[in-house]
């Protein structure tokens, strides 16, 4: 028999068996599965082409003999073909699973602080902050990060008693966090689809020039306080981009120039020629057969240059 | 008479003075058992016997890494345990003496 065989058996022997311990305390079971593990192993090299279950009888017969011999009370009725769940629990890679969730126990209790607070912000009527979509708008305030730390303070010293003891409220929190959990991850993931930048390709590329509220803006007029029409009028965005409107097919403009020579595209209004000339068509055209009211609000100064 | 039987009765004897000499693991101290005559002992009688031994104080244990597998579980015998098989001792040759006695009548009765 090979090694590797005679593991693999000696694992699904000791796995039947240990689902036939799962009702005694993990300390108890754990011993005895240990000196029957190693002592198999050896045994399954030493010895024998006979499967285990020939050599040593069925696993149940082999848990029952254990017990007795230990001096542990029989299986409880239920137990001597324990429920799936049962078996599952006692199972080797779920105990190896557990292991892992309690050590990583510590970071759960850190992400339910964070959901905690974060429900009960939107309970209270908070707004969910613009610049950084996953996060309660408190939490962009100093106080905020005090209510963090004191939550998760708060859920550490629970997380540590919880451990201590085995209540079962801990159970119906974590149970009701988890919830809370998948309710702002949604919550999240719907408004960084709202709030972020996002890019949207609708088959045709997209088209140069001015859109206002998705229309295509072809002019712009700008009218000063008195209700006078201005004239090539260099128009920038927040970020300092000029905003250019490369002359188009067909049709023939006027292009500004500044002393360096270079052309320039934001100006406005923007003048077109008449069809085969260089002349402006309409050079006093605006946007209003009437000029706007003059503005009586005072000025903003702005410091002359 | 099933040998099962009496062994059920004799065991922690049995395991406790294969572990008096030397300490053992489970596994040693199944083939002493087996060596020493009773080959009918089972596994898990013995691995069931050493964990209420120790859990009763009359072993104790430390685990020893192994190359070849899982760390192994050690026994060794306690003052507890040493006390436990002088008295066991003891009641054992009261004990087969009576039955010696007994059967040997009863042999003589036969014949």
């Amino acid at each position: 028999m090979t090694s590797a065989i005679a593991d693999a058996q000696v694992r699904d022997y000791l796995d039947a068996v240990r689902a036939r311990l799962a009702d005694l305390d993990a300390e108890e079971r754990e011993h005895l599965l240990s000196d029957t593990e190693a002592s198999l192993l050896e045994a399954a090299e030493d010895d024998v082409e006979l499967p285990l279950e020939v050599r040593l009888g069925p696993p149940e017969r082999f848990a029952r003999e254990l017990r007795a011999a230990a001096g542990l009370p029989e299986a409880p009725p239920e137990a001597k073909r324990p429920g799936l769940i049962t078996r599952m629990a006692a199972h080797r890679r779920v105990l190896a699973a557990r292991g892992v969730a309690r050590e990583l126990a510590p970071v759960w209790w850190v992400a339910r602080a964070f959901v905690a607070l974060t429900v009960a912000a939107q309970l209270f009527g908070d707004d969910w902050s613009v610049r950084y979509p996953v996060l309660t708008s408190v939490l962009g305030e100093p106080l905020g990060w005090l209510l963090l730390l004191g939550a998760i303070a708060g859920s550490v010293a629970l997380g540590r008693r919880e451990r201590a003891a085995s209540a079962r409220w801990p159970a119906v929190l974590n149970l009701t966090l988890a919830l809370a959990t998948a309710w702002v991850l949604m919550a999240v993931t719907a408004n960084s689809g709202a709030a972020g930048p996002s890019v949207v390709y609708v088959g045709a590329p997209v088209e140069p020039g001015l859109l206002f509220d998705g229309r295509r803006i072809d002019n712009v007029y700008p009218y000063d306080r008195a209700g006078r029409l201005l004239q090539d009028v260099r128009l920038y965005d927040e970020t300092g981009t000029p905003l250019d409107v490369r002359p188009g097919e067909g049709r023939p403009r006027r292009v500004v120039a500044d002393r360096s020579g270079e052309r320039l595209f934001n100006t406005f209004p923007i003048r077109y020629f008449d069809a085969g000339t260089r002349r402006v068509r309409r050079p006093r055209a605006g946007a209003l057969s009437d000029p706007p009211r003059r503005i009586v609000t005072p000025p903003v100064r702005t410091p002359d240059r | 008479m099933d040998r099962s039987q009496l062994l059920r009765g004799t065991l922690d004897a049995a395991v406790l003075a294969v572990t008096s000499t030397d300490d053992a693991y489970g596994y040693d101290v199944l083939r002493r058992l087996r060596s020493a005559g009773l080959a009918d002992v089972g596994d898990a009688s013995v691995y069931g016997t050493l964990r209420r031994l120790y859990a009763a104080g009359a072993l104790t244990s430390y685990m020893v890494p192994s190359d070849e597998g899982p760390a192994r579980r050690y026994y060794g015998m306690t003052d507890l345990g040493r006390a436990q098989l002088a008295e066991a001792k003891t009641a054992w040759k009261e004990f087969s003496r009576t039955l010696d006695a007994l059967l040997a009548v009863d042999v003589e009765v036969a014949t």
